[in-house]
């Protein structure tokens, strides 16, 4: 399964000032709690950790701003702030839980699936 | 409060055999004599809020997939999502909203929500048929506390409130937080459904298994094994209550949990709701009920496979679906608010990364104990103190296989019940 986030054209990838995150986009700013779940148990530690130390310094300017915007109804920029925000929440949990990309000597796939009753 | 659990339940403290857990014959006595009697839960009433909405749920073990409706009426009916012309089911998807007609898709036979076939296509090629004896087999259907339980017996005579009995009573009246939104994690696997019981059913694990995760909020200190605070037993159902650290701090590294739960009140890291929303839940009798100042959760069983469990910061279930033998589906379902602003969403996203992360430690591990013990070498497990749920049920499947009905089954699990079972106080306790 590769699932990666898109940019129409004319957009641009996320808000004016949050530029140093736009090679995280097409990865991290995907819909979906399963499907960010996914993208951090598919890909290499050092990749998590490339994401989270750039992410984790910008993640409560990025609150701040998107805190302007409703929940449901963000222009395309801000979304994908916002999925990326979320992804850090994913990260986290192996840079400061694992130590390592997955949980450890589980399988990977992996038949677990987060059902949500809307996607964010 | 009980000391002495296994003493307390009845329990022998021998070793305890393997072969339920690896036997064709086990299994076939499970289908017949647990999930084709039993009462067995299906959802929550929020699941099917207005007239026409619907649930179809699957009970692999039986060959069931049931169709669960919600009447004009406001009742909530069951039956089974077979179709009366050549047996497809009629429903395809999972669920649904306002939907009063179910039209098969093979020939369009339709029915009401009531289950009435109204209406056959290209009817007058047929021969005698009498549509009024062809609409869907209803099952047996009723709800507790806002729990929907189906019966797969058509000639069962147990209601549903006389097999809850003890444990109805002792959880009736829990107000249940965002009963109305939740956020499931399914897996299928490789291994007996029983392991999967099992492995929600004790926290000697917890330290261990979890160490990384959860275990420093489950152990610590004053109680370094994670042992039981309390256990209860009602007939064949039953409840523990968990230890929980009041030293617990997210570690110092952690800045993405301690950004996540900023500005959040909360009871622990298992809180998916602010602990002023969760208040009424914690004074209700039964939720902790020792009322022990080191409390994180009580896992409540309820026979066979459903688990309700509360914790201060509101509540999730787990369902354990039998699919083979060596096959099973798991479905563990949390309850939470819906998010309003980001922080709201980036604090769910952060509680449910973690939960995902403890469940797959403990999945990956039911795979891994099937393994060993299909392999035929050991005869029996060892079982300790605060495992006493693991001998408990071991104990009702026995009762529940060599019980002629489940009306004999339920007064054989009587053994069960601890006499001095102390009545819960009636007024919460502050």
């Amino acid at each position: 399964m590769r699932i990666v986030a898109t940019v129409p054209s004319g957009e641009r990838p996320l808000p004016a000032g949050f530029e140093s995150l736009e090679p995280f986009v097409t990865y991290w700013a995907v819909a979906g709690q399963n499907e960010r779940r996914h993208q951090r148990c598919d890909t290499t530690f050092e990749e998590i950790r490339r994401f989270y130390d750039a992410m984790l310094p910008r993640a409560d300017a990025a609150m701040q701003h998107l805190s302007g915007f409703p929940l449901r109804d963000m222009p395309g920029p801000e979304a994908r702030l916002m999925r990326l925000v979320l992804s850090l929440a994913q990260a986290s949990m192996a840079v400061e839980v694992q130590g390592s990309a997955r949980v450890p000597n589980a399988p990977w796939p992996d038949t677990v699936r987060i059902l949500t009753e809307e996607t964010l | 409060m009980r000391a002495n659990f296994t003493q307390a339940a009845g329990l022998g403290t021998g070793p305890m055999s393997f072969e339920p857990y690896r036997t064709q014959a086990h299994f076939e006595l499970e289908r017949e004599r647990i999930f084709r009697r039993t009462w067995l839960i299906m959802g929550r009433i929020e699941d099917v809020p207005n007239a026409g909405d619907y649930i179809v749920k699957e009970v692999e073990i039986c060959n069931a997939s049931i169709l669960i409706t919600r009447q004009a009426s406001g009742a909530v009916k069951a039956f089974h999502n077979i179709c009366s012309h050549r047996g497809n089911q009629v429903v395809w998807d999972t669920k649904g909203t306002r939907k009063t007609m179910f039209r098969c898709p093979y020939h369009n036979w339709t029915y009401g929500n009531d289950g009435k076939l109204l209406a056959v296509s290209d009817e007058k090629m047929f021969f005698n048929l009498d549509k009024k004896k062809c609409g869907l087999d209803s099952v047996q259907c009723d709800v507790w506390d806002g729990w929907i339980f189906i019966n797969l017996n058509p000639d069962n005579r147990v209601s549903l409130r006389e097999y809850l009995g003890s444990m109805g009573e002792f959880l009736s009246g829990i107000p249940y937080p965002n009963a109305h939104r939740s956020i499931r994690i399914q897996a299928y696997l490789k291994c007996n459904w029983k392991f999967l019981i099992d492995a929600f059913s004790e926290s000697y694990h917890i330290p261990v298994l979890h160490s990384k995760t959860i275990g420093p909020t489950f152990s610590g200190k004053i109680n370094p094994m994670s042992h039981l605070q309390n256990a209860e037993f009602f007939g064949p159902h039953h409840s523990i209550s968990l230890f929980g650290n009041p030293d617990y701090k997210p570690e110092e590294a952690a800045l993405v949990e301690k950004l996540a739960y900023a500005g959040m009140v909360s009871e622990n890291v298992l809180a998916a709701n602010q602990s002023q929303d969760t208040m009424d839940l914690r004074a209700h009798r039964s939720v902790n009920p020792a009322k022990s100042q080191t409390w994180s959760m009580d896992i409540n069983e309820i026979f066979p496979n459903f688990h309700l469990d509360v914790a201060g910061g509101g509540f999730w279930t787990h369902e354990i679906w039998p699919i083979t033998q060596d096959f099973s589906r798991y479905e563990m379902r949390f309850f939470v608010p819906k998010p309003e602003t980001v922080r709201e969403a980036f604090h769910q996203e952060h509680y449910i990364a973690r939960l995902a992360d403890v469940v797959l430690e403990d999945l990956a591990n039911v795979e891994r104990t099937h393994k060993g013990v299909a392999a035929g070498v050991k005869k029996q497990m060892h079982l300790q103190e605060h495992e006493v749920l693991i001998r408990r049920m071991l104990k009702l499947h026995e009762e529940f296989e060599e019980s002629a009905t489940l009306e004999e089954a339920l007064k054989r699990c009587a053994w069960a019940d601890s006499p001095d079972t102390a009545e819960p106080a009636l007024e919460p306790v502050a």
